[in-house]
């Protein structure tokens, strides 16, 4: 065969070749994105997919193994365990989804008026990213379920406060180092005022590290709400949330395996997906670049 | 001789340095002074650190002189407000054509905004005249709508011109502007000044090291050696009959010199 007979092949291969490789994304993103999909629809349909209330305590089936009846198996009170992680999961998703969002909206803000804010604020804004860092969110936590009752908005709340510092940190970082580059001079000599070179010029650089952060942002939150709920500072019982059937479930965790493990796995499948959407958005983005740059 | 444009009067910049812990002050420039007549190219030459950087960021506004001042049409340069004033007369090239430009900007866009800023034309004439732009500085209008990462360097030089002259300035200062071009390109891009310089009337301050750049544009020359401006005249005199040491030793520095038959790419493509 001849060279020219190959390439329509070759061609016809290219347009061919998967969809994921076409639009540039790569396995972990899609894989990750299929995972958390799976799990949003689970915690959102649960009223349509939990067999049973899952509150409805069931004295004669006490901590049953799982089984056809009960998938998950049953607690100490007789209540479905299936039902009680898919309507967990809304309260810790919920929490940990908008915690992210608070943490960081207000730590891009914080971030960016660091470095092209007024004068007087930047040192402000320097200390109190040093004390939130210095500060462990653990104490921040106990003082502040300890002063007021332990709600969804005090859980938000307490999620964003443990989160902004970080991502203004991020933030501040690569809005410094964009700030001394000369097209932000650029901007400056053609008249453009702070807000304009923060929204236009160097907001939409910080985008792409900022959609990365989110991921592994929520991720951490997840596993921060379970960590306060296990710690008995979280969304009170009844009401059920990953890290409070996991706390319920700890004292028979010898002999009643599945009441620690669904949750628990429950909470690892949730961040496994969320940290492999970050990886794949960062390797995402850098092949964008390389691919951009070439052509 | 009319009133100049605009003037530096007795500028001297020093910088504080951090030397082995210690902090060592380093004067860029000593009482500089220098001005730019309505029509007229400028060109300062001289060696890297010999402080004509220094002295063009000055005059625009991005660092501040330790002492002496700016003047605009003779009056002083102080406040923020003047300065806005006087940058909408007075803009800036830059030397390094891949940082100048935002990287998450599309050409468009980054051209119309100094349409936008300074509230000139309507929001729907303002891509008409970031074509007719495009077009004056010898690009493709369809150039709108790429980002700066898929031009080469002469394209984003270009593109720089293009959106220092949108607000219509005066007076334009060029920071090395053809340094970082292949030589081909560079010939390209200066001839394009020139005629752009012609067709718009403007002022120009070049800043170059490459004295064969000069010749070929500017009516008058300053030569800065280590912050003080050592030599200043008509191109042609200057480099007929230099006067200072190290004038001549810059001359002497040119490849090729006493070579005129054999002359090197930009030469050539400067005729």
């Amino acid at each position: 065969m001849t060279m020219a007979a190959h390439s329509p092949d070759l061609d016809e291969g290219e347009a061919r070749a998967g969809f994921l490789a076409r639009h540039e994304l790569p396995v972990s993103l899609v894989a990750g994105g299929i995972l958390l999909a799976l799990i949003l629809a689970a915690v959102v349909l649960a009223p349509a997919l939990a067999p049973a209330d899952p509150n409805a305590v069931d004295l004669k089936v006490i901590r049953r193994p799982p089984s056809a009846e009960h998938l998950f198996g049953t607690d100490a009170i007789g209540r479905d365990l299936f039902s009680r992680v898919l309507y967990g999961g809304q309260v810790s998703l919920l929490v940990a989804g908008a915690g992210m969002i608070g943490s960081l909206t207000f730590g891009a803000v914080m971030g960016m008026l660091r470095a092209f804010g007024p004068w007087f604020l930047r040192p402000v804004v320097d200390r109190m990213i040093d004390i939130q860092l210095a500060f462990p969110y653990v104490l921040l936590a106990i003082a502040i379920t300890s002063a007021v009752k332990p709600s969804v908005p005090v859980l938000i709340l307490l999620m964003v406060l443990a989160g902004w510092a970080g991502v203004a940190r991020v933030v501040r970082a690569i809005a410094l180092q964009e700030r001394a580059k000369d097209y932000v001079k650029a901007a400056e000599i053609l008249g453009a005022s702070g807000l304009r070179i923060s929204l236009f010029h160097v907001f939409p650089g910080v985008l792409p590290g900022l959609m990365v952060l989110a991921a592994m942002q929520t991720a951490a939150m997840i596993v921060f709400e379970a960590t306060l709920s296990f710690l008995g500072m979280g969304i009170q019982p009844p009401t059920a949330s990953w890290g409070g059937i996991m706390l319920e479930g700890k004292d028979y965790i010898t002999s009643s395996w599945w009441l620690t493990t669904f949750p628990g796995l429950a909470i690892l499948m949730t961040s496994l997906s969320l940290v492999l959407i970050g990886d794949g958005m960062e390797a995402r983005s850098e092949r964008l670049r390389a691919k951009e740059t070439e052509a | 001789m009319s009133k100049p444009m605009i003037e530096a009067c007795g500028i001297d910049k020093t910088f504080t340095l951090r030397r082995d812990g210690r902090l060592v002050e380093h004067r860029a420039l000593k009482t500089v002074s220098a001005d730019l007549h309505e029509g007229e190219i400028l060109g300062i030459v001289g060696e890297s650190g010999s402080g004509k950087t220094t002295l063009s960021r000055i005059m625009i506004g991005i660092d501040t002189a330790s002492k002496g001042e700016i003047l605009f049409h003779g009056d002083r340069v102080a406040t923020r407000r003047e300065w806005r004033d006087l940058r909408r007369h007075v803009q800036y090239v830059f030397q390094d054509p891949f940082t100048a430009l935002c990287p998450t900007m599309r050409i468009g866009k980054a051209l119309a905004e100094p349409l936008a800023i300074h509230g000139i034309g309507s929001r729907e004439e303002r891509p008409a005249r970031v074509a007719r732009m495009l077009e004056m500085v010898g690009l493709h209008p369809d150039m709108a709508g790429r980002l700066p990462s898929q031009l080469s360097g002469g394209q984003r030089q270009r593109v720089n011109l293009a959106r220092a002259l949108m607000s219509e300035p005066k007076v334009l200062i060029c920071d090395e502007i053809v340094s970082g071009l292949d030589v081909s390109v560079q010939a390209q891009v200066l001839a394009l000044l020139l005629d752009l310089q012609k067709r718009l009337g403007l002022s120009l301050i070049f800043i170059s090291h490459d004295l064969r750049v000069i010749r070929y544009l500017c009516d008058r020359v300053l030569v800065m050696y280590l912050g003080e401006i050592v030599e200043q005249g008509r191109t042609d005199e200057v480099f007929a009959a230099p006067k200072h040491d190290y004038t001549r030793r810059l001359l002497a520095a040119i490849p090729d010199r006493d070579r005129p038959a054999h002359h090197s790419p930009i030469d050539e493509a400067l005729k």
